[in-house]
């Protein structure tokens, strides 16, 4: 009961454009859990000749693709996919993110120095040409995918956690726990996790933005899992067709608006509720 | 015999913030008289509006902040009336205000002695030659090496950087010099060097000076007439010795007792209890009445204006006639 | 002297990124199952001995430790194995197509820096206003935009009027330089606009923040106090400061700035390291891959060096 209540300020909280921000973002939660009821067509079903590329119209209401796939079922269907990747790669790297993060700057000394170089590393090396390669490397496919995202955009976090640690491991209550003879795991788990927490929370929503638009970018290349429908996918389909050449904008611009709908919506969100839950921020956005 | 030509005069000056929707009074009929070559104090408790003040009296607020109503009168020219450009004329050449150095008041990129030098360049019509020479002049004046006038702020130690603002504040030679709040977040020997290089430019260059601070025993230290405000009015001012042996508000009184005696028996601390209203929440007529001693209902019914104890010496409080013969 | 200090630690921090980049590009390709040897020469009509010569000469006939040895030394001399589609060594290949890139990346880069810092400032002078929202809002768009999205969107709608793919039209007769150079900045365009727009929200949002940040400042109100007029307390005090955290942003940039280079370059064909990532990728040419992983992520080492070291060159604090 204490949960809910506490959503519920963090939501009122919130000013206009986060609130946007929020609904946008549990719309596209809901058109991706309930694709199969909205869907008017099966993504998969390819039409008969004459239906290919077809502008939009009564019967398709996005029209139709290179093999006369009803585009809007598409879309629908898109959106699984590229959230879940964006939501399981996301919370993969915050696990990873948090706990490098936690250590450096809860043990400091040679542990911090050392898994600050292996940070630093990831933050230096451009993230998506290395995450096409390691796809590329290990194969295409969803799992694939979301493991090499998820094991390479932690970087931003674990830094961002390490800083609030270390502020955090000065404090008093943290040496009076250490004074009474608390155990390390201990005093991370009851003391510093809780504090640290919010501001993991703000930012996993950037980092599902950022794992969306990279899957969307990974797909677009064709490194995509080919079984599986993304937004990146469509348009992966869609230039490899050609489908710039013959005008086909009802192909070109649905998946796009929805990848910047989608990043955008996260990206608003993570900083409106940033701000409300950590009190240093000033109003900014 | 001092001069009847006054330098600075601020009749009824309200100052108000806008707080969300709303406008908040934060300093309210404030008026204050300096002469030249006197030191103003202004005292109270934080929050009570005497920074607020300062910076109205410069016509300096922030954007969310106006003067309502209430003249500026400095050197002849009402300050309230000028022009954004005709304001930036008297800023820095003939009143000058000294922030706090503690924080961060001086720009981390910029060199202390280039932020000095800037003003005299730009507004006192030296070169960068002669700009440079006079820094230097200043820094032996503040007593600090001239060399580390290159040093950046954070190179400095919180006394140091206090003195450079001081150096630069007088750096035009202005007429007015306001200090605001110069000793806070200093330790106590600092605290007395600041003290001393401000009594001593009082006296060499004649300095007029408004000094802002909520310890009055610095307060008695330099300056010749005091003002103590509280929720946003001035409630006693006059000269320091009257103020300070004869204090008719009790506020003032109850003050000036929780200061505590180094010689003398050992006495319980006193202290006032409760706390000044928040900006917001001034209670009608006398603002001091939920804290005050000897206050009564009466009290509550209208604003006590500043009536007079004695000569140059005014209280704002109805009761002023009973407490005269005490002390 | 203090910088001078600041500056080596910083370059032998360098170092050490250096050569755990190296290790991650050796051992990232080991992942691969199959011959190491078929990794950087796969066409099938190599003799066996040839193949065997080949193999000792990279080192990959020893243990792991040995092959991470030869690597090391070789990349250190340049060779970088021979790309399987091309036929040619991978280092040249890569200096060829390295030079397109820059071509595109360079007036990408100083206008997304300009033009977003210009936004910036403006929103933040503006700030609460109209201008401040909608500056934002557009570069909180912009930033969610993928780059080969808008480039997809601008061929689509400018098809017409821009070439759509390549650097230069092929087959013309004897152009004078200023027809080469007019050409070139034709085919240059588009994906040079669409590379900017794709930046420039970034530096936009983080110059907005840092100056409002930066204006609140106690040193800003003694600027005020000492007469100085607003282009000046804007110009000479408050970016100065402001300008710091854009400097940061732009040395990571770095990193993303290849990603998009290779999305726009795809989409338009362009012939830099960035299509070629992306050919090779599809073909599963290998070397390639791993030494364009190489040169991008060194290249990224360089550019964030020289940030911290411009920053430190600006920033007083940071020597101490």
């Amino acid at each position: 009961m204490k949960w809910f209540t506490s959503i519920f300020n963090v939501v009122k909280a919130l000013n206009i454009k986060g609130l946007t921000g929020l609904i946008l973002l549990t719309l596209l939660l809901l058109i991706a859990v309930f694709a199969p009821l909205l869907a008017p067509y099966d993504p998969r079903a390819m039409g008969e000749p004459e239906d290919i590329l077809q502008p939009p119209g009564r019967d398709h209401f996005l029209g139709t693709d290179e093999v006369g796939r009803d585009v809007f079922s598409l879309i629908l269907y898109g959106a699984r996919i590229s959230l879940l990747v964006g939501f399981a790669a996301a919370f993969l790297s915050i696990i990873i993110g948090t706990v490098i993060g936690l250590t450096a700057g809860y043990f400091g000394g040679w542990v911090d120095d050392l898994l600050m170089r292996l940070t630093d590393l990831f933050v230096v090396i451009p993230r998506l040409p290395l995450v096409l390669i390691t796809v590329a490397v290990l194969g295409p496919s969803l799992l694939n995918t979301i493991v090499v995202i998820g094991i390479l955009i932690w970087a931003g976090t674990a830094r961002i956690i390490r800083v609030q640690t270390l502020s955090l491991k000065e404090r008093q209550f943290v040496e009076r726990a250490r004074s009474l003879g608390a155990r390390h795991l201990h005093i991370v788990r009851r003391h510093i996790l809780p504090n640290v927490l919010p501001l993991v929370f703000a930012n996993t929503v950037l980092i599902i933005a950022t794992a969306i638009y990279l899957e969307s970018t990974v797909s677009f290349l064709g490194l995509g899992d080919p079984t599986h429908i993304s937004w990146g996918m469509i348009l992966h389909y869609a230039f490899t067709n050609a489908a710039m050449v013959y005008g086909a904008y009802w192909y070109v611009l649905p998946p796009g608006v929805m990848i910047v709908l989608a990043v955008l919506s996260f990206t608003i969100s993570g900083y409106a509720l940033d701000e409300v839950l950590n009190p240093k921020l000033r109003r900014r956005i | 015999m001092t001069a009847t030509y006054v330098l600075l005069e601020v009749e009824n000056l309200n100052i108000e913030f806008r707080i969300g929707s709303e406008y908040v009074s934060a300093v309210r009929d404030l008026a204050v008289e300096l002469r030249p070559g006197e030191t103003l104090g202004l005292a109270g408790e934080s929050g009570c509006g005497k920074s607020t003040a300062a910076l109205g009296i410069m016509n300096l607020l922030p954007d969310n902040g106006r003067i309502r109503s209430g003249r500026i009168i400095f050197d002849g020219q009402d300050l309230t009336k000028l022009s954004s450009h005709e304001i930036r004329r008297v800023w820095w050449k003939e009143m000058a205000i000294v922030f706090q150095g503690a924080l961060n008041s001086l720009n981390p990129v910029k060199r202390v002695g280039t932020q000095i030098a800037e003003s005299l360049i730009l507004r006192g019509g030296l070169d960068k030659k002669a700009a440079w020479r006079r820094v230097g002049e200043l820094f032996e004046l503040i007593g600090i090496k001239p060399e580390r006038a290159y040093d950046y702020p954070h190179e400095f130690s919180g006394g140091m950087r206090q003195r450079a603002m001081i150096a630069m504040a007088i750096c035009l030679n202005p007429k007015l010099v306001i200090a605001d709040e110069c000793t806070t977040a200093l330790d106590v020997m600092i605290q007395t060097q600041i003290m001393n290089l401000l009594k001593a430019l009082k006296v060499q260059l004649q300095l007029s000076m408004i000094f802002i601070n909520h310890d009055l025993a610095l307060i008695a230290e330099i300056c010749d007439r005091v003002a103590i405000m509280y929720a946003g009015r001035i409630v006693e001012i006059g000269e320091m010795e009257d103020l300070f042996f004869r204090p008719a508000h009790p506020y003032v009184k109850l003050l000036l007792q929780s200061l505590p005696r180094l010689k003398g028996p050992a006495e319980d601390l006193v202290s006032i209890p409760g706390a000044p209203p928040r900006l917001k929440d001034v209670p009608m007529g006398c603002s001091f009445l939920p804290r005050c001693p000897i206050g009564a209902d009466d009290c509550s019914r209208s604003i006590p204006h500043l009536t007079e104890v004695e000569k140059d010496h005014r209280a704002a409080c109805f009761k002023i006639e009973k407490t005269k013969g005490n002390k | 002297m203090k910088r001078k200090r600041y500056y080596i630690v910083r370059l032998a921090q360098s170092l050490i990124t250096l050569w755990l980049i190296l290790t991650l590009n050796f051992f990232l390709f080991r992942l691969l199952p199959g011959d190491p040897i078929r990794l950087l020469f796969s066409d099938p009509r190599i003799p066996l001995e040839t193949l065997e010569g080949l193999r000792t000469q990279f080192g990959l006939d020893g243990t792991l430790w040995q092959q991470y040895g030869f690597y090391l030394l070789n990349t250190l001399k340049g060779e970088l194995g021979t790309s399987f589609v091309y036929n040619t060594p991978v280092s040249k290949l890569l200096a060829e197509r390295l030079v397109n890139t820059v071509i595109l990346l360079f007036p990408a880069t100083v206008l997304s820096i300009l033009l977003g810092c210009v936004f910036g400032i403006v929103a933040a002078v503006r700030y609460g206003r109209a201008s401040d929202f909608i500056a934002l809002s557009l570069s909180q768009l912009l930033w969610a935009t993928p780059a080969f999205w808008l480039g997809l969107l601008f061929m689509m709608f400018a098809g017409g009027l821009l070439p759509l793919s390549g650097m230069v039209t092929a087959g013309l007769s004897a152009p004078s330089l200023w027809e080469r150079a007019l050409d070139l900045g034709r085919h240059l365009l588009m994906p040079m606009i669409t590379l900017t727009l794709v930046m420039l929200g970034q530096y936009a949002i983080v110059m907005r923040n840092s100056l409002l940040d930066v204006l609140t400042e106690n040193y800003m109100l003694t600027a005020k106090a000492k007469g100085l007029n607003g282009l000046r307390r804007l110009f000479s005090h408050a970016l100065p400061n402001a300008v710091l955290p854009v400097i940061t942003l732009a040395a990571i940039n770095l990193g993303l700035l290849i990603g998009g280079a290779i999305q726009t370059e795809t989409v338009f064909t362009w012939p830099g390291v960035g299509r070629l990532v992306f050919e090779a990728l599809l073909q599963r040419d290998y070397p390639v891959l791993q030494g364009a992983f190489l040169v991008i992520s060194v290249c990224a080492l360089l550019a964030n060096l020289a940030a911290d070291l411009l920053y430190s060159a600006v920033d007083p604090r940071v020597r101490a």
